[in-house]
């Protein structure tokens, strides 16, 4: 499945090479791009490069260089060759493509009174494969519950430690419930397609069958929007940032659970972050959960309480 | 001599027939220039109201417009959605090449479907529209040329074919 979405991105040229490789794509992280560089392919943690003989190898100097067409190429197949649909995805820098994977752009910023307009020279691009891992949160359901229900749950850790698969997992628990919880309408403000990887507007991932999803929209206006059209009992949102916190605040007093994911390294780097200590004064998440790099996706160190109290910590880490 | 009648008959009917088709051809014509505009309107409102990728504006139109564009557009969506060809125009032009086959266009026709062929997809939405909008404009100039045909030469192609009938008949019998 994931093959058929990633090798008709590329170019005849590439896709001749990758299909000759045939590498397990189950296991491949991403893969990166950058011109006159060679193709790397990111996998369980190790590198590996893609050689103009279609295999892969150990070695750099053998890997194919990437032209500037290639990567043009790519992104022309990304956007559905309209790349007008999709200005606002690339003023952002990414564009997510069917299956929920994410492509980032590098190259030449065009700004304008309101910020970046556009990208252009784009020199270098990172296709990171999504892998939903469905029941990779079932471990850590007794700490995002309390006797009321579901609690406001944080998740937080650097990039690419499956923070986002984490909170597909958790909204899909809350969705559906199981013999003993009942299922909650969930709202999903997915702004980067990243949570569902809605694809004209049909989820990619199983997200549970009480789950809404609103695509492609900023979270600042997004939750208000699910907030006043859904009136979700969860809301879900990713990676949230400094803006966004008077939005979380007008959910948590319309009496919704918020379930969310923070880039941080650990408690006291996300206590010092700058525009979160009104979250941290008010204790106003019931669960902190710190996620680490490892062999998969998810890998939990830490279960913390609104006090910082540990509920569960992963003694290797310590 | 009765053979003669049923021949000289059947001659009459035939060039009157070819003569009607002639006529019809014409009409046929402008029936595809008015359904190329209506297609042209649909994929500016797809692209203008639901910022529609191209390939999901075809698709979506396909359903609204009549054969010979219904395939045609269904066709190009799926040939761009499996990413075929390296390029949109690549397979835009071959797609126009098959359409430009089927009853109802002509050669000129080729220009108005090159003109979107080097235009669509490129730059922002603005460009889109107003591509289509210029093409809107030029296929409104060939449906107008093409009725003024109707008028002058279908007349003529049916009282052509009635009476080249009428003549062969006469030199038979």
């Amino acid at each position: 499945m994931i093959e058929k979405q990633i090798v008709p991105l590329f170019n005849t040229r590439i896709r001749k090479l990758l299909e000759q490789a045939a590498p397990d794509y189950e296991s491949l992280q991403e893969l990166r791009l950058r011109i006159q560089q060679p193709m790397i392919l990111q996998q369980n943690g190790r590198e590996r490069y893609l050689t103009d003989k279609g295999e892969l190898c150990d070695n750099y100097q053998e890997g194919i260089c990437i032209t500037a067409k290639d990567i043009k190429d790519i992104v022309e197949a990304a956007c559905g060759y309209s790349g007008y649909a999709f200005e606002e995805e690339i003023s952002r820098g990414y564009l997510t493509i069917a299956g929920g994977h994410r492509i980032g752009l590098a190259g030449r910023a065009v700004i304008n009174e309101n910020g970046v307009q556009t990208l252009k020279y784009i020199s270098a691009l990172n296709i990171r494969i999504a892998h939903p891992i469905k029941g990779c949160g079932e471990k850590w359901k007794k700490y995002i519950y309390e006797q009321s229900g579901p609690c406001h749950v944080l998740i937080i850790s650097p990039p690419g430690c499956g923070k986002t698969t984490l909170l597909r997992d958790f909204i899909r628990m809350f969705s559906d419930g199981d013999e003993y919880i009942s299922g909650s309408s969930v709202g999903v403000v997915d702004e980067r397609s990243e949570i569902a990887g809605c694809y004209r507007g049909i989820p990619s991932h199983e997200l549970g069958m009480r789950t809404d999803v609103l695509d492609g929209c900023p979270k600042i206006w997004g939750m208000e929007m699910m907030l006043r059209s859904m009136a979700p009992k969860v809301l879900a949102v990713d990676e949230i940032g400094i803006s966004d916190v008077p939005a979380i605040e007008t959910a948590l007093r319309c009496g919704c659970k918020v379930l969310a994911t923070l880039h941080g390294k650990n408690l006291r780097d996300f206590q010092e972050k700058p525009g979160f200590a009104s979250l941290v004064k008010e204790k106003v998440f019931e669960r902190y959960i710190f996620l680490k790099q490892g062999q998969t996706p998810g890998m939990v160190t830490g279960i913390y309480d609104r006090n910082f109290e540990i509920l569960w910590e992963d003694k290797a880490c310590i | 001599m009765y053979l003669k009648i049923i021949g000289s008959l059947f001659l009459m009917l035939s060039a009157t027939a070819i003569g009607f088709l002639k006529a019809d051809e014409l009409k046929q014509r402008v029936r595809c220039l008015q359904e190329l505009k209506r297609m042209m309107v649909f994929l500016q409102g797809e692209l203008r109201f639901h910022r529609a990728s191209l390939p999901e504006a075809f698709e979506n139109v396909s359903e609204r417009v009549e054969e010979p564009f219904r395939q045609f557009l269904k066709h190009l969506a799926e040939r761009l959605e499996t990413r075929e060809a390296d390029r949109f125009d690549v397979v835009w032009s071959e797609m126009s090449e098959q359409l430009l086959q089927k009853e109802g266009f002509v050669k000129e026709d080729r220009q108005l479907l090159e003109m979107l062929q080097s235009s669509l997809g490129y730059l922002d939405l603005k460009m889109q529209t107003e591509t289509l909008n210029l093409a809107v404009l030029q296929v409104e100039d060939a449906i107008r040329l093409a009725k003024e045909q109707q008028t002058v030469k279908g007349k003529v192609y049916q009282t052509m074919g009635v009476t080249f009938g009428a003549l062969l008949t006469l030199l038979i019998i």
